[in-house]
């Protein structure tokens, strides 16, 4: 299951708003590729084996084409990502990138806070049934005061 | 309704959804060598002299491996990721494993039986019908 | 969920399916499904495994009298580390008693796993346009001879 979320004030979530950015003639082939590994991900589940090793943080991304287009994500559970903004990171360091460190930090703080709410269980899985499917859902308190990010 | 990302995907062309699904079992097949050998990522990349981040961009599904590239991987994990040998005609897919039939009598209190599990000795056992 | 489990291990161990049968023109496929389902234990590595066992029957629509055809069948194994081990698990002699409710909770997890794994293994096989029905392990009664 895919997750974006929605800034106050913005108009888009965070996922159509990287799509609305870079979904354009230049970076179709780029976008196509991130569309459907988002897919892939959907349907194959999330192994975290594919994600960076303990100690270097849950943020992920996935990159396209020679540009480096990336799509920042979070990996939540083995069935769920939290899909975030994006940027060319033409620059080797994110920080030097004003879009990637933009979409980075929130990224970073929206990770924090939700774990510290999954731990406290402010957020949880609910197990939900639509007939056919058995699925977890996230639950509870989903909105999130991240300061200036 | 349809949402941005259904709309890109729709007009995803056949050969790239492909692509990207030969790269997720292209990524998955190394994942699983290397978790066979006991080897990280790291192990890998230093194998073929990359950067372990390289390694790691790989494994997100996205990456056009070149067959040059999954040959050097080949030979670095002494193992075959992509299989071209002609599909012979099978009408059974996968192992079939007999599965030796035990029954636990209820009136036994939960007694102890032959373990159906290497090492494991079985407790309980239900049956049950269903219809889809 | 009220007790110390953890999924250690998730496999499939057996997955068979006759590829000669086609179920592309059976807009609604129909059969039954034999589950088996062993809880199994370790006592020394206080581990406990689940292996579900699942036979795959399809009826055929154009003659409703006959037999149905196995079309296939899967084994997984779920294996669980159990943190009150003492406590939930008693040894007496060469019997182990097993709170009935951490019985169901494993099968419950097992199964629901199995069909998860069986929906993605099965993708480009008739298995996987069976939707495995769920069920309340608490229904059921242990095997008895047959």
């Amino acid at each position: 299951m895919l997750y974006s979320f929605h800034q106050e004030g913005y108009k888009e979530c965070e996922l159509d708003n990287f799509l609305s950015i870079y979904d354009n003639d230049e970076n179709a082939d780029n976008i196509n590729q991130i569309a459907t590994a988002l897919r892939e991900f959907a349907k194959r589940g999330v192994d975290r084996r594919r994600f960076r090793p303990k100690g270097e943080g849950p943020v992920d991304a996935l990159l396209a084409g020679p540009g480096q287009l990336r799509l920042y994500i979070i990996p939540c559970s083995e069935n769920s990502l939290i899909v975030g903004n994006g940027c060319f990171k033409n620059k080797r360091l994110t920080q030097e990138v004003p879009e990637c460190k933009k979409a980075w930090d929130l990224m970073v703080a929206l990770d924090k806070a939700f774990r510290s709410r999954m731990q406290d269980k402010s957020i949880y899985w609910q197990e939900k049934w639509d007939g056919n499917l058995m699925y977890s859902e996230l639950a509870g308190d989903l909105y999130f005061e991240l300061g200036d990010c | 309704m349809a949402t941005k990302l259904d709309q890109v995907y729709d007009r995803v062309p056949e050969h790239t959804k492909l692509m990207v699904s030969k790269s997720f079992d292209i990524s998955e097949r190394i994942l699983d060598i290397l978790d066979e050998k006991g080897w990280t990522q790291k192990d890998l990349a230093d194998k073929l002299s990359k950067k372990e981040s390289e390694i790691s961009r790989w494994m997100k599904g996205t990456h056009n491996f070149t067959l040059e590239t999954i040959a050097k991987i080949e030979v670095a994990l002494e193992q075959t990721i992509l299989d071209t040998s002609p599909r012979r005609e099978r009408n059974v897919i996968g192992q079939i494993n007999v599965v030796k039939t035990i029954y636990l009598d209820p009136s036994s209190g939960g007694k102890e039986i032959n373990a159906t599990l290497e090492g494991f000795t079985q407790l309980f056992e239900i049956k049950r019908k269903l219809s889809f | 969920m009220k007790y110390g489990i953890r999924i250690i291990g998730l496999d499939i161990t057996n997955y068979t399916v006759d590829s000669t049968i086609s179920l592309d023109n059976l807009t609604k496929p129909r059969g039954t499904l034999n589950i088996r389902a062993s809880v199994n234990a370790k006592a020394p590595e206080k581990e406990l495994a689940v292996k579900v066992m699942i036979q795959f029957y399809l009826d055929d629509p154009q003659d409703e009298k006959s037999q149905p055809m196995l079309i296939g069948s899967v084994d997984t194994l779920t294996e669980f580390l159990i943190d009150d081990w003492d406590n939930l698990i008693k040894r007496q002699g060469n019997l182990y008693l097993v709170d009935n409710e951490l019985k169901s909770e494993l099968i419950r997890i097992a199964y629901d796993s199995t069909r998860g794994l069986v929906r993605q293994r099965g993708e480009n096989h008739l298995i996987g346009k069976i939707v495995l029905p769920v069920f309340d392990p608490n229904e059921i009664s242990p095997a008895s001879k047959e």
